[in-house]
């Protein structure tokens, strides 16, 4: 099969007939976003089953920073803005939009994951790594999955980004950006649930106060 | 080729102004949500739940119908994510359960059980540490009495050290001390102010102490009752600051 030039096999497959009579791409990408609903489900179950448990800090209340993560999260909202606007973008071919929009989403996901990534470092000066406690255990292993799918999403962003400068983007591709929209969005939605589950309201889980015993059964060494 | 009619609504897509309503609507979602948490968190009494749950699903259902499109698209695609969507709300909620998270036993255990912490940045290991929190004592009958401590005015090191012997240093999780902790698996520590000046030949009790904590491996003292080589190892000592260590001596060699 040919295409003409600088035109990709997007818009052929589009128009090719499926039994579902959906684009197998796009149905694919929500079949994709659907198990990855169950993958941070597992994630956000576990850390709400060992939420308050830890028997060691730091606990949530002592490093969890919500003024912080509530900039980031607004950053992480306007890239969803951004996202869609490259799409419109794309339908109308406004060639130098579709440019700065995707440019635009990327970098704000570059401010996201440079927070989160400050936020880390400031977790583990405080000495909570991922195996102190099931806090640390459960809160690193969930938010950072989500960092690599916020990272993933950029590369992505930035390879379209270059496609756009090339000008292979335009009305016949918006299935292209569609796709990497649907991707972002739906890493923004994971992070609307961690936000209020984690931060809002697991971000406050104290630990015991001062001065409390360890049950000594609790240490028994097998002899 | 195509028996069916193009799949793009550009037509049915929100416009710009739409997408800016939208996006103002989950700003101000998120800024409504933080100043629900904000006074709560300052009492810190916890948050309720409620309503935060309420709004971050308000948000997520607008994410999905506008910026994603489901609203105006095929419909199978939304039964497609929704089934995922339900499955792992089922799969969380089954976990949940199976692990007794609705009910507090677990929590309490914690709660009762935990240590406390204190801060490894700021402060440096040097700031005052004011035990005014109770603490719990083991009665001779195995259960636990409230105790509140009074604040012991001229030994602030002392105070200083306890508070690390019973918060971050997590020595009470091994080692007993009369009326302070009890653990059972190293040496009690109830008289070793005075006992630690024989312990080791030509070694001051305070240079005999400090070594065992930062050193454990180094001198092993014989007829020591849990006296236990490798359990207590310098690994475990380590994230102790030289402040640390001087406030921890200070309060065992105050336990005559």
């Amino acid at each position: 099969m040919a295409y003409a030039s600088g035109q990709l096999p997007t818009s052929d497959v589009d128009h090719t007939y499926t039994s579902t009579g959906l684009n197998h791409r796009k149905l694919l990408m929500w079949v994709f976003l659907s198990s990855d609903c169950m993958f941070f489900g597992a994630l956000i179950a576990t850390y709400m089953v060992y939420r308050g448990q830890s028997l060691i800090g730091p606990y949530p209340i002592d490093i969890i920073d919500v003024p912080i993560t509530t900039i980031s999260t607004f950053v992480l909202l306007c890239s969803s803005f951004a996202m869609v606007q490259a799409l419109a973008a794309t339908n109308r071919n406004d060639q130098k939009g579709i440019q700065i929009w995707l440019l635009a989403t990327a970098f704000m996901g570059l401010i996201f994951i440079g927070f989160q990534a400050y936020e880390f470092n400031l977790f583990l000066g405080e000495g909570l790594r991922i195996d102190t406690n099931l806090f640390g255990t459960t809160f690193f292993t969930l938010t950072g999955f989500h960092g690599a799918h916020v990272t993933l999403g950029i590369v992505w962003l930035l390879i379209l980004f270059v496609m756009g400068r090339k000008g292979r983007l335009g009305p016949a591709s918006a299935l292209d950006v569609e796709l990497a929209g649907l991707y972002w969005h739906f890493v923004d939605i994971v992070w609307i649930v961690i936000f209020t589950l984690l931060y809002l309201i697991g971000g406050f889980d104290a630990g015991p106060t001062a001065g409390l015993l360890i049950e000594p059964s609790l240490l028994a060494f097998p002899t | 080729m195509s028996t069916h009619p193009p799949e793009h609504h550009e037509s049915r897509h929100p416009t710009f102004k739409q997408y800016a309503t939208i996006a103002i609507i989950l700003f101000a979602i998120t800024a409504v949500e933080f100043l629900i948490i904000v006074p709560e968190g300052l009492k810190g009494s916890g948050v309720v739940i409620a309503p935060l749950v309420a709004l971050s699903a308000v948000k997520f259902a607008i994410v999905i119908m506008f910026y994603m499109h489901l609203k105006f698209d095929n419909r199978l695609l939304g039964s497609v994510f929704l089934t995922g969507l339900v499955l792992a709300f089922m799969a969380g909620g089954a976990v949940l359960a199976l692990f007794g998270s609705f009910q507090p036993t677990p929590r309490e255990f914690a709660a009762a059980n935990a240590v406390a912490y204190t801060h490894l940045v700021e402060g440096d290991g040097h700031e005052e540490v004011e035990l005014e929190h109770p603490v719990h004592e083991i009665t001779s009958d195995g259960g636990t009495e409230m105790v509140v401590e009074e604040p012991t005015g001229g030994a602030d090191l002392v105070a200083q050290g306890q508070a690390i012997f019973t918060g971050s240093g997590g020595c009470l999780a091994c080692h007993a001390v009369e009326g302070i902790a009890s653990g059972m698996l190293g040496p009690d520590l109830t008289h070793i102010g005075t006992d630690a000046a024989t312990r080791k030949p030509e070694t001051s009790a305070h240079d005999y102490i400090t070594e065992s904590i930062k050193e454990p491996e180094a001198f092993v003292a014989t007829d020591v009752e849990r006296a236990n080589p490798g359990i207590m190892t310098s690994a475990l000592t380590s994230s102790l600051s030289d402040a640390d260590v001087e406030a921890l001596v200070d309060f065992l060699l105050a336990q005559k």
